[in-house]
């Protein structure tokens, strides 16, 4: 712990795998990677953030091993750039909510009605989202609240998170109506105690198909993890934060 | 050690000056402020570029521009003390003249010293912590740590009290007892060059315009802005006529054909019969008479003011014969009094011939560098 | 308390201060005598990154240092890993931003001292450089030493260049201020408080410092 970081690098071994994980898997990841260490002592660095945000600091050179994207077309993107070991798994598909806080006049329901009302009556004054430019869960809360009919009226009333984990903390911390972002994030209890939520319906947007890869400088360590991300231990924990699995992966 | 300087520049500060000064020998350079006295010093020094010119001291060349030496101030075995002392603020008195003194001197140079100057029961002070004659005997004796072929004095005495001054002055008589410098002072006062120079040297805008010893330079100034200078009050307008026979004295008429005074003088070869001159006569060559005189050049005069400052007066007289003319004369109160000297009175004014130093109108001014 | 991030930042702060003490004596002693022409527009310069936003700054550092740059790829070439995103690539973007904070004080320290000082330094044969070491530095200690300290206080603070230049990857570029940053965004507000506090400590601490160190003393603000 209290090495000295001269000179040789972030890459080396030294505290553990470097992995890039997208802001919506903060609860879900962080269990899995205590999970791990438990299991085979070797401890893991994620630093979470906007998928967008890393894939563009990966084409930077940025020492990451495993980038955990909570959007498919980044890895893809990253793939194609060469950059990756190959073109990843699929390992979650994400779904979104609709959050009021506490002390909010919004009351949240599936298809946004009240919303909708309250967009009209000017209850609504402050409304989080993550950034849509370069976080899936941005985009995918732009696309259902597109779906709704309702992306005209509450633009003026945006406030953008840098990636879904500060949209979530704009939705609770009271200085907003409400917002929408990741359901992983809503099932931790800190959320979910601070407000009301509903799942939205999976038609109202793209997939949030949550892809991850390993990068040409992953070492033993990060495949290894890689593996296990893949294994029942992690699904189990990934299906209790609310992720949909895909079906078994192809054994690498 | 002679110390030898020609130095030559158009800008940024102009100067077109000579100095000469043998050891032993103590040279004040004196001029109004701006009148470059102390850039002449520091060029000396090694401290400020010239841009043309030679300095040597003895053999050694510190500077000549034509062969491209330049000896810094550092390697340039000189002494130097400032106006404001210049005390190195954080250290000691004691560590002040041990920093100027060179490698292999006994151990106890510093503190014998301050001893010379009698300082050394104060050599653990700070400067702050001394008082203002205390601190410049410090930079004395630091000036000379270094065994300097060349002591330079940059209006050292000006930033401390009148008594202290006098203690001062003191110090730098004992010390020209002690050791055979060349010493080179800058002042802007003519009494304490008068009391102190063997020579002393005019400058104005840069340029040397006269130097020799005090009492000839302040006497016989070379012409009227040396004169104004020296502080010589009074410039007189006349008409100079040669003797008419040999052993005769020569005639100057103070004024001109129409209205005047003859008075006598010395003829000294100079000067054409009937040129236009300009003469001066400095305070001790004119003596006061309250009833008039056989001597020669007695000239009746109103006394048209007394201002007092002290243990003197200064007069204003303006002679009968040619009043628009005016001659200040200081003399002592004791003396006023004893003449009962009123504003009014007519009082009679010798002349000494030989006190009157006349320049001609025009000449052309010598150049010092020539 | 994220204890690594501390002590990554106590670093960078120690190592950022460490390599300005140099430059910045020589910078700012050059630039106090010094009366060449071109003096205001180096001064504005070295100014620069006390005015210029930390985006604006971390914007151009990456286009110097990143994976892009020549620089980026020789380093990469030598070391193996990229000078972005890396310690020693916050070292540099410190070194940088830091610049005025380091030199404004110690300039001013070294235009305190009064000329006729240097001159009665050469007159008493002392060489350049003796000068500086038994003249100048000690009249000029107080301000190199507030220079110093303004240093690592603002590096132990900087936020905004550093997360562009370095990301925030634990162990290597996850400052205090990054550590915060993320605790926050990860709801773990009792670490992000008991960090908040650390550094609030630390910062009073440095401010009463570099006051006492500033004082005058009061018998030379009244010495006739």
């Amino acid at each position: 712990m209290l090495a000295l970081p001269w000179g040789c690098g972030p890459a080396a071994a030294q505290g553990g795998p470097l992995v890039a994980a997208a802001s919506d898997l903060q609860f879900a990841l962080d269990g899995i990677a205590a999970a791990y260490k438990k299991e085979t002592g070797q401890p893991v660095r994620i630093s979470y953030g906007s998928s967008g945000n890393f894939m563009r600091q990966i084409l930077q050179d940025a020492p990451f091993e495993l980038f955990m994207s909570a959007d498919e077309a980044f890895v893809f993107q990253l793939a194609d750039q060469k950059r990756t070991l190959d073109r990843g798994a699929l390992y979650a598909t994400g779904r979104i909510v609709l959050f009021a806080p506490r002390s909010s006049p919004l009351r949240p329901d599936g298809q946004m009605t009240d919303l909708r009302a309250a967009l009209a009556d000017g209850r609504i004054t402050r409304f989080a989202i993550a950034n849509p430019d370069h976080a899936p869960y941005g985009r995918a809360a732009r696309e259902a609240l597109q779906s709704a009919g309702l992306w005209e009226a509450v633009q003026p009333h945006l406030v953008l998170g840098e990636n879904v984990s500060q949209a979530a903390q704009f939705a609770v911390s009271g200085s907003t109506q409400g917002g929408v972002f990741a359901y992983s994030l809503a099932l931790a209890p800190t959320i979910a105690n601070a407000g009301s939520y509903v799942l939205l319906p999976e038609n109202m947007h793209q997939p949030l198909r949550q892809r991850m890869v390993l990068t040409h400088k992953a070492g033993a360590q990060a495949r290894a993890f890689y593996s296990y991300l893949q294994q029942p231990a992690a699904r189990a924990v990934f299906k209790q934060y609310g992720f949909a699995l895909p079906v078994e992966p192809a054994r690498r | 050690m002679t110390l030898q300087a020609l130095l030559h520049q158009s800008g940024p500060i102009p100067l077109h000056a000579r100095i000469d000064c043998a050891a032993g020998e103590l040279l004040a350079l004196v001029g109004p402020s701006g009148s470059g006295k102390t850039s002449v010093l520091r060029a000396v020094a090694g401290l400020m570029h010239v841009g043309e010119g030679r300095i040597t001291l003895g053999d050694a060349v510190w500077f000549d521009s034509n062969k491209g030496v330049h000896v810094p101030a550092e390697q340039r075995p000189v002494g130097m003390v400032f106006q404001h002392y210049a005390l190195f603020p954080h250290l000691s008195a004691l560590d002040n003249v041990r920093l100027a003194v060179p490698r292999g001197a006994p151990a106890d140079a510093a503190l014998q010293l301050l001893a010379d100057m009698q300082l050394d029961k104060l050599s653990s002070r700070r400067p702050d912590e001394l008082s203002g004659g205390q601190r410049q005997r410090v930079a004395l004796a630091r000036a000379l740590a270094r065994q300097p072929q060349l002591l330079l004095l940059d209006e050292a005495f000006s930033a401390v009290d009148q008594p202290t001054r006098q203690s001062l002055y003191d110090e730098l008589i004992k010390l020209r007892e002690r050791v055979q410098l060349p010493i080179v002072m800058v002042t802007h006062d003519l009494r304490e060059a008068r009391l102190l120079a063997d020579r002393i040297s005019i400058l104005d805008g840069g340029t040397t315009l006269q130097d020799g010893p005090p009492e000839r330079v302040m006497s016989q100034p070379r012409n009227a802005r040396v004169a104004a200078l020296v502080g010589l009050r009074d410039i007189h307008a006349g008409i100079f006529h040669k003797a008419t026979s040999v052993g005769a004295p020569a005639r100057l008429r103070w004024g001109d054909a129409a209205a005047g005074i003859d008075l006598i003088t010395s003829d000294k070869g100079r000067l054409d019969d009937g040129a236009n001159v300009r003469w001066v006569i400095s305070g001790e060559h004119v003596q006061l008479h309250a009833e008039p005189g056989a001597e020669p050049n007695m000239v009746p005069s109103e006394l048209h003011s007394m201002r007092r400052l002290g243990e003197i007066v200064t007069l204003q007289c303006r002679p009968q014969a040619l009043p628009q003319a005016r001659l200040h004369l200081d003399v002592t109160t004791r003396f006023a009094r004893l003449l009962n000297l009123q504003a009014g009175t007519v009082v009679h004014l010798e002349i000494d011939p030989q006190g009157i130093h006349i320049m001609p109108v025009k000449r052309a001014l010598l150049d010092p560098l020539a | 308390m994220d204890w690594p991030a501390l002590w990554l930042s106590l670093q960078l702060s120690l190592a950022t201060a460490l390599i300005l003490l140099p430059l910045g004596v020589f910078a700012a002693r050059w630039l106090a005598n010094s009366r060449h022409p071109l003096k205001p527009v180096f001064e504005a310069l070295l100014a620069l990154p006390l005015v210029l936003p930390p985006t604006v700054l971390g914007f151009y550092l990456l286009v110097a240092m990143g994976g892009e740059s020549t620089l980026g790829i020789v380093f990469q070439r030598v070391f193996g890993h990229t000078l972005a995103f890396s310690f020693t690539g916050l070292l540099v973007a410190s070194v940088i931003f830091n610049i005025p904070f380091a030199l404004i004080p110690m300039q001013r320290a070294f235009e305190t001292i009064p000329t006729d000082l240097h001159d009665a330094a050469r007159t008493c044969g002392l060489s350049r450089w003796r000068t500086l070491w038994r003249i100048e530095l000690p009249l000029a200690r107080r301000g190199i030493a507030s220079g110093m300290i303004m240093t690592a206080a603002h590096t132990m603070g900087e936020f905004g260049v550093v997360l562009m230049v370095g990301g925030s990857i634990p162990g290597e570029t996850r400052t205090i201020a990054i550590s915060i940053y993320d605790k926050v965004q990860s709801f773990d507000m009792q670490a992000a408080g008991t960090m908040s506090a650390v550094l609030l400590v630390l910062s009073m601490t440095t401010l009463l410092v570099s006051a006492w160190l500033l004082r005058t003393p009061a018998a030379a603000r009244h010495h006739g």
